[in-house]
This record gives C-alpha cells, sequence and structure tokens, in this order.
C-alpha cells in the first residue's frame, strides 16, 4: 500500500468532465486533486467530489456502468462527507426533467426542473446566493453559474421520512439551503448535517470558479468534515 | 428580477504565447505576458476572461494551450477560449488544458454540426459561437457574417445564423462587429439589439467599447456580457470604473 503524505481530495471522474479547473480548486486548498473511477477509492476517501458534467442521463449512465452509484451511497449511509457541483448536484435528486425516465442517485427527494422565468438560459455567470438563517457553512455572496436546470425552493426534504411508501432517504439531523434568484428563485446550494458533520454540501454554482468565495467554502467544508474533528 | 449580474469580460488576443491588440483585426501591438494581465484583470474584478487565440501556426497553438493551463492554476474565474477551434480534438485539448467554455467560429459556418457537437459533449454552456458580423446592405438584417478573422464573406445574414447557432446547441453568441472592433467608437447597439431578440440564449457585445457609456449602451441593448480587449490592455479604463458606473446606472454588477 502506498502511503500518500499530503492530504487529497477524490475527484470522481465520470469520463466526460474538464476537470482542470476542479483540480486547481483541491490545490489551492492545500490537496492533491486524485481523479478516479475506482468505487473502492470512492468509498474510502477522506473527502469526495462529484464535479459537475454534461447533461443528467450520460452522468448518470456513466456513474452506473462503474458502480460509482453504489459507492457513493454507501458514503453517504456511513455518514462521510461528499461534496457535489452544479450536475453532481441535480445528480443527488431523483430525477431530472433533462433526461426523463432516468433515475438519479436518489439520496434527496424531488426532480430537477428547467429554469423557469423566461430569461436567457443557460444561466451565465454571477448572481447572489442568500443562505437561510442557521445556515453553519453557507454564506451570502457572489457566486458563479452556468446551469440550465435547478431544484425549486418548493422542494421539501422532509416528506420523504413521513412516508414510508417511497424510497428511504438517508437520514440526516439537519438540512440548510442557500437560494438564488433568476427569473424565479432556485435552490443555489444545500448543507446536509450528521453527527456534528457536514456530510452533504452541494452547489448549484461553480465554487472552483467563484473567486476566494468559493475557495473560503470548500476550506470551511473541510474543516468541518475532516475526522479529526470527531477525534 | 434577474438578479444575474452583468459580465465584464476582458479578452486576451494571444499570438504565439503573447498577448495583443489591433485595430480592425489588424495592426497588432504587443502589449505583454498573458499571465500578468490575467492576474491584474482577475483583481480589478472581472467576471470572466475571454482568449482569442490568432496564432496561424501548429506551433502557435500548442503554446496556447501551455498558456491556458498555466493561466488556469493561478486564477479562480471562468476562461472562454476561442480562434482557430476547427475539430472536437482542438476543443478537448483547450478544455483540458484548462477553459471552461469554447468558442467556435468560422468551423462552426463551414461545419455548423460542430456545435452540437460540442453542446451534447460537454453541455450547451461549454458551446459559444463566435460571430464577426459587418454591414451588408445586401443582407435581411443588414449585417453579414464574415470567417477567418474578417476576410471572407459568408453571404449568411448575421441574425438568421445567431438563430440557428442556438438552435444547435450553443449556449452563448459572442457578437464582434467588425466595422467597430479596435475604433473605440462603442458597440454597435443596432445589432446587439438585434441578435439579442432574436436568440433565446445570453448574447456577449464585442467590438469597439472605449468608455464606460458604451457598456451601459450594450447592456442596454440586450446584451448580458460585455466584452472588450485594448482599452483594458492600454490601462485606459479599469474593470471597476466601468463597474461603478453601470451601477450608479441601476445595473447589476459583481462589486
Amino acid at each position: 500500500m502506498s502511503q500518500i503524505r499530503t492530504p487529497s481530495l477524490v475527484i470522481i471522474e465520470t469520463g466526460v468532465a474538464n476537470l482542470a479547473s476542479v483540480r486547481s480548486l483541491a490545490e489551492r486548498l492545500g490537496l492533491q486533486p486524485i481523479v478516479t473511477s475506482d468505487p473502492e477509492e470512492v468509498v474510502r476517501a477522506p473527502f469526495v467530489l462529484l464535479p459537475g458534467v454534461g447533461a443528467f442521463g450520460p452522468a448518470m449512465h456513466k456513474l452506473r456502468e462503474r458502480g460509482l452509484d453504489a459507492a457513493i451511497r454507501s458514503r453517504v449511509a456511513e455518514g462521510r462527507p461528499i461534496a457535489g457541483i452544479c450536475l453532481g448536484m441535480q445528480l443527488f435528486f431523483e430525477a431530472s426533467e433533462e433526461s426523463e425516465g432516468v433515475q438519479g442517485l436518489g439520496l434527496l427527494p424531488g426532480k430537477v426542473k428547467r429554469l423557469s422565468g423566461g430569461l436567457p438560459l443557460p444561466q451565465l455567470g454571477w448572481n447572489r446566493i442568500e443562505p437561510e438563517p442557521g445556515s453553519r457553512l453557507l454564506q451570502a455572496g457572489w457566486v458563479y453559474f452556468a446551469n440550465s436546470y435547478g431544484v425549486g425552493i418548493e422542494q421539501n426534504f422532509n416528506e420523504g421520512a413521513a412516508d414510508t411508501s417511497k424510497a428511504a432517504f438517508p437520514r440526516f439531523d439537519s438540512i440548510s439551503l442557500a437560494t438564488t434568484t433568476y427569473g424565479s428563485a432556485f435552490i443555489s446550494a444545500i448543507e446536509a448535517w450528521r453527527d456534528d458533520r457536514p456530510v452533504l454540501l452541494l452547489c448549484q454554482f461553480h465554487p472552483e470558479l467563484s473567486g476566494s468565495f468559493g475557495k473560503n467554502l470548500f476550506a470551511r467544508w473541510l474543516e468541518l468534515a475532516s475526522e479529526r474533528r470527531r477525534a | 428580477m434577474s438578479g444575474l449580474a452583468v459580465r465584464i469580460i476582458p479578452c486576451l488576443d494571444f499570438k504565439d504565447g503573447r498577448v495583443v491588440k489591433g485595430v480592425r483585426f489588424e495592426n497588432l501591438v504587443d502589449s505583454g505576458d498573458p499571465l500578468e494581465r490575467a492576474l491584474l484583470y482577475e483583481a480589478q474584478g472581472a467576471d470572466e476572461l475571454a482568449f482569442l487565440d490568432i496564432s496561424a501556426t501548429v506551433e502557435g497553438r500548442k503554446t496556447m494551450a501551455k498558456e491556458v493551463a498555466r493561466i488556469r492554476k493561478a486564477i479562480a474565474i471562468p476562461i472562454t477560449v476561442g480562434g482557430g477551434i476547427a475539430s472536437m480534438e482542438d476543443a478537448a485539448r483547450l478544455l483540458d488544458s484548462g477553459a471552461d467554455r469554447v468558442s467556435v467560429n468560422s468551423a462552426a459556418v463551414r461545419e455548423p454540426a460542430i456545435i452540437e457537437a460540442i453542446a451534447r459533449r460537454f453541455g450547451v454552456q461549454c458551446a459559444v459561437v463566435a460571430i464577426d458580423a459587418a454591414k451588408s446592405p445586401a443582407m435581411p438584417s443588414g449585417y453579414e457574417v464574415k470567417i477567418a478573422a474578417g476576410a471572407v464573406a459568408t453571404g449568411l445574414d448575421a441574425i438568421e445564423w445567431a438563430s440557428e447557432a442556438a438552435q444547435r446547441g450553443a449556449g452563448e453568441i459572442l457578437l464582434t462587429s467588425i466595422d467597430r472592433d479596435g475604433t473605440n467608437l462603442g458597440y454597435e447597439c443596432n445589432l446587439i439589439h438585434l441578435v439579442s431578440r432574436a436568440v433565446p440564449i445570453p448574447v456577449v457585445a464585442s467590438g469597439g467599447a472605449s468608455k464606460p457609456e458604451h457598456f451601459l449602451e450594450g447592456y442596454r441593448n440586450g446584451a448580458l456580457a460585455l466584452l472588450a480587449a485594448g482599452i483594458f490592455h492600454r490601462s485606459e479604463v479599469s474593470i471597476s470604473e466601468i463597474k461603478q458606473y453601470l451601477s450608479a446606472h441601476n445595473v447589476e454588477v459583481r462589486l
């Protein structure tokens, strides 16, 4: 077994993504980026990132083909931290209008929809995120978006827990959201906590392209999600 | 309410690894080291960077990919790269090097299917179609598409071509007025207005801006992003000055 000295960020390779920007983010955080499509590595790694790639359907297909969907589910079930960016956030939901009939990871209830409001799509550029009170990780600020799809603010994250006939979603102690308005409001980020750790950090925006704001957000996530905090 | 800030995009024209700038696509002047420029613009509040490769040689193109990689490591805002992208391989190489989006110009006119191919493989947000347009009374809209850095007239109407590019999966139109490029006379507002109204995707205005007022005019005519090169290279106006001006006129900017 090789010993890795620099702490690493495992970036899930789905075969179609441009990973230079997320690699640069990892390096700015003092982490060694490791790009892999090995499910074992995805289960074990201290920190994992699912980047934004292409379209919902092809990305889910790639994840399933390599058993990465199961690896991500088992990580979340064990309460181990994982972040998702852009499409990487959307894949955590049950489905998307972008690829009807394709099942998502289903770790959060709801369906991703095409942004409404009559403005040009994709939404390209900088917009504000507004975290709801009680957010510990997310802060208000300008972030960079490149999306045509998103999750509407009407989504209720408790509906799965109440209805036992539905798919069982993983248990979180708390979920906090940030929202953004582009014609209409959508969920721009999610932090989900269990046992005092931010297990999920999901960003509809691109932290890797959001200047120091994105770097600082990930630095807070890494610190709060670190195993050492619990020791 | 949109909420989205209008983007100010400095464009760096590259020739064999150096930043250059010309007037009406000619008379190139060396403006220095690209990394230095990129860092300066990021610090001034640039919302995105555009790189345009005007190298004519294979060697020059390889240099470009290396420069993109070097700058990608240093800055944390989006980078769009265009100029001479003729194939999926060209696009993939630049994206692998660290570009977030690629813009295709002449290749898209010659072989429009490249727009669909880029959008399918890398996502629509990645597929920028650059259109260089010049006034032409023979066209229905009064503007004709030119390719090969403005040297070749295509007989295509600029508005019709922009609509077709959007239908084929372009995520943005980078619209340059050849008549205004490098002239400091301001954007060709009528052209911006016509194209913005015709397509359901964002339009970037380019060519001729030299004063904060020009940026406001571009925005008011429908552009969601405003690009300039020479005035930033020569430090005639800073990005923050332009943003202050726009903000004072109730335009949403990232300050």
